[in-house]
Order: C-alpha cells, then sequence, then structure tokens
C-alpha cells in the first residue's frame, strides 16, 4: 500500500494552504485562487491515476 | 494479520490528515478521504484475489456455468462499489449525486441479474410445458 501517497497529498494541501494565507494577505486573491487551483488540478491527477489502476484490477479480477 | 495493521494505521493517519486539512480549506481534505479510499480498495481487492479463485474452483467442480456465477460476483462488486462512491459524494455533501450514484448500481445491477432471470424464466416455461 502506498501510504507516502496520503502524507504527499497533506503536505501539499498544507503548503498550498500556508501559501493561500501569505498570498492573500498580501493583496493577492487572484494569485492565491490560481494556486489552489493548479494545486488541486496536480493532486487530481495523482488521485485519478490510482482510480483508474484500481479500476483496471477490478476489471482484470472480476473478468468485466 | 499485517496488511489489517497496516489498513489500520493508513486509515487513522488518513483520517488525522483530513482533519487538519479541514480546518485549513476543504478542497484537500477530500481529495484525501478519496485517495485513502482507493488505496484501502486497492488493498482489499488484491487480498481478495484468492478468494475469488476458490470460488471458481468451486464452481469448476460443482460443474456450474461460468454464466451462472459470473453475473453473482459481477452484482457484489457493483454493489460494494456503489457504496464506496455513494458514500463519498455524501462525504463531500452532495447528497443528490450520492442517490443518483445508488440509483445508477441498482439499474447495473438488475442489468447484470438479467440474464439469470431470463434463463429462469425459459427453465420454468419448459416445465410447463411438459
Amino acid at each position: 500500500m502506498d501510504v507516502d501517497l496520503i502524507f504527499k497529498i497533506a503536505a501539499v494541501g498544507i503548503i498550498v494552504s500556508i501559501l493561500n494565507q501569505v498570498l492573500v494577505r498580501s493583496g493577492r486573491e487572484e494569485q492565491a485562487t490560481m494556486t489552489t487551483i493548479a494545486a488541486l488540478v496536480v493532486v487530481l491527477m495523482i488521485v485519478v491515476q490510482k482510480i483508474a489502476d484500481l479500476f483496471s484490477l477490478v476489471k482484470s479480477l472480476f473478468q468485466f | 494479520m499485517e496488511g489489517f495493521v497496516r489498513v489500520l494505521a493508513v486509515t487513522v493517519t488518513a483520517v488525522i490528515a483530513t482533519a487538519i486539512l479541514k480546518r485549513m480549506g476543504g478542497e484537500f481534505a477530500a481529495v484525501l478521504a478519496l485517495c485513502c479510499v482507493c488505496l484501502l480498495g486497492t488493498f482489499a481487492v488484491r487480498t481478495a484475489a484468492p478468494v475469488v479463485e476458490v470460488i471458481e474452483r468451486l464452481e469448476t467442480l460443482s460443474g456450474l456455468s461460468p454464466a451462472v456465477l459470473g453475473p453473482v460476483l459481477k452484482a457484489a462488486l457493483v454493489g460494494i462499489l456503489t457504496g464506496i462512491a455513494s458514500a463519498v459524494c455524501a462525504d463531500g455533501g452532495q447528497n443528490g449525486m450520492a442517490k443518483a450514484v445508488e440509483l445508477c448500481g441498482t439499474v447495473m445491477a438488475l442489468c447484470l441479474a438479467a440474464p439469470l432471470i431470463s434463463a429462469v424464466l425459459e427453465l420454468l416455461e419448459s416445465l410447463m410445458e411438459k
């Protein structure tokens, strides 16, 4: 089981929220939003890959 | 047993990380929960592989057609996956989507069971003709 992935996502989330706070406090709301969205897309790409792996495993095992 | 302990450790870690992320902003908490569900699901499916092999062996030994047991296994799998997807949707606060996923899962299970139902009907027809 890939436990590192959970820590990776948690770390990205914490870093992005800190960045978000810093950018919002310095009056750059647009950049803060874009940073959050970019990080979300990156994390989602990783998770989607894992979901695809799960479904291919299910397909091969249960002969769908 | 070692695998189960690992599952517990991963789940507790993910719950704590999700709680932290929820306090800092909710977007990443949902993704982390989804990732944890995916990892645990992969582990469960990998662990279930020998069980499926045993079921297939039992099917061969009993002389049952693969057309009989296949839909049952698939329907069970559809039910499990639908339950997980519905719970993930409900966690994200989307109860409408959760209900829609449940509806789709039910329809899929019915579609999988349709060949079995038609086989039973054919059997009944042949019995009635006799």
